[in-house]
């Protein structure tokens, strides 16, 4: 009957923020076990705070429920080796590890072309490549990216792969779109997505039912299907953030690491997005056309736009002019 | 006095299942169709919904005849 009443309390458990842990124990006199007595079930809370306690039963169909102040618990967070993802690539690949030097790692993305200038970047999430994600504000642009991402042993300078180009910041309270940012590789880097594709696809809208398939650092090329488009999320990484207009996946397809991981619309054969968030039970997918629209890429080749050449060319005469006038040329 | 709470997913519209409603100081669980039922006085309640995957919500209400509740949640998910 004890189990029963675990069983049936944990998903509300598992939702009431500041809860750190529970389980079955024997009833507790004061604060100490008395083994052999009634059970009990026990919730661990990160603190002593009244309105997290005011959240918690105090029975649970006829199971005492016994309170105890354990800080927070740390989880090993990544555990399945795929090695192939995780390995060091020169020129840097798409599906592969790769960060700052703040975070463990993620994987890049896919290489994008700059709408402005034409130039290839490199693409993953902002959370991997900047940190201009909520309370944590420490993007600036030169930082450095390393692949594999630290975690798998890169360090700078020696795995370093390129800079910090650009980035759209997470916000606490608005909503947001994408969660992505874009690198300037020093170092070349590939068409391909390890696993995936040769070249990134042209960017389609995705429809519940698509099959959408990614390639990830963590658990490498997983699928999934689509079970809703324009959705909206609760994200929690440095605070928790409003995300909409996102796709969902109807079974969790990623896990921590696979951040940035570039994905397919196998059903209709284009780009889908970015996987940038996820839980036990699914998976969210920034889509690609916003990333395109405020990052200002594109996932397939673009001429630069009129603008940028204009600028090249009045650049490009005035150092003609300049060297002609000091007789240099 | 008979009250149904329905929980669905706020995306999809979909019954949400397995999720632990708490209605002032009863619990239930919601079955397949999203729904947990409850027979309580009439007067105002603390309504709590939780469920793994999704954001916690909660609300105080006032029930004074058997009434249906449809709370819809937020997926819940962390930075991968």
């Amino acid at each position: 009957m004890s189990f029963k009443a675990l069983e049936s309390v944990k998903p509300y458990l598992l939702n009431v923020p500041g809860v750190a842990g529970f389980g079955l124990s024997t009833y507790y006199r004061g604060e100490f076990a008395v083994h052999g007595s009634e059970p009990v079930i026990v919730v661990y809370v990160e603190r002593e705070d009244p309105w997290i306690l005011r959240h918690i039963p105090s029975e649970v169909e006829g199971v005492k429920v016994k309170t105890v102040v354990s800080g927070k618990f740390k989880t090993l967070q990544l555990t399945v080796l795929q090695y192939e993802h995780r390995a060091k690539y020169r020129p840097a690949l798409g599906g592969t590890s790769v960060g700052s030097l703040e975070v463990g790692a993620g994987t890049l993305g896919c290489r994008v072309f700059d709408r402005a200038t034409g130039a290839v970047l490199g693409l993953s999430n902002n959370h991997v490549l900047s940190q201009n994600w909520g309370l944590k504000r420490t993007a600036y642009v030169g930082k450095p990216i390393v692949q594999p991402g630290p975690l798998d042993g890169g360090r700078d300078p020696d795995d370093r792969i390129g800079v910090l180009e650009r980035w759209v910041d997470v916000n606490l309270n608005v909503e947001n779109l994408v969660d992505v940012a874009v690198f300037r590789p020093t170092d070349g880097l590939s068409d391909a997505v390890l696993g995936l594709v040769d070249k990134p696809l042209p960017v389609v809208d995705a429809s519940v039912g698509d099959v959408v398939r990614k390639s990830g650092r963590t658990t490498g090329v997983t699928e999934g299907k689509v079970e809703a488009v324009g959705a909206t999320v609760s994200v929690e990484g440095w605070g928790t953030a409003i995300f909409t207009d996102q796709i969902i996946t109807s079974t969790a397809i990623a896990d921590a690491g696979d951040s940035g991981s570039y994905t397919v619309n196998v059903s209709k054969g284009g780009t889908a997005g970015l996987v940038f968030a996820g839980s036990d039970l699914k998976t969210a997918i920034c889509r690609a056309s916003n990333i395109e629209r405020l990052l200002n890429v594109s996932f397939t080749e673009v001429a630069p736009t009129p603008s940028a050449w204009l600028v090249w060319a009045i650049g490009g005469l005035s150092l003609y002019f300049a060297l002609r006038e000091n007789r240099l040329i | 006095m008979r009250v149904v709470v329905r929980v669905v997913d706020r995306n999809t519209g979909a019954p949400v299942e397995g999720a632990m409603v708490m209605l002032g100081l009863q619990t239930a669980t919601t079955g397949r169709d999203g729904t947990a039922v409850f027979d309580v006085p009439p007067g105002s309640y603390n309504l709590r919904v939780g469920r793994s995957g999704y954001r916690y919500e909660q609300a105080f209400i006032s029930l004074a005849m058997p009434s249906e509740v449809t709370v819809s949640l937020m997926p819940s998910m962390v930075i991968l």
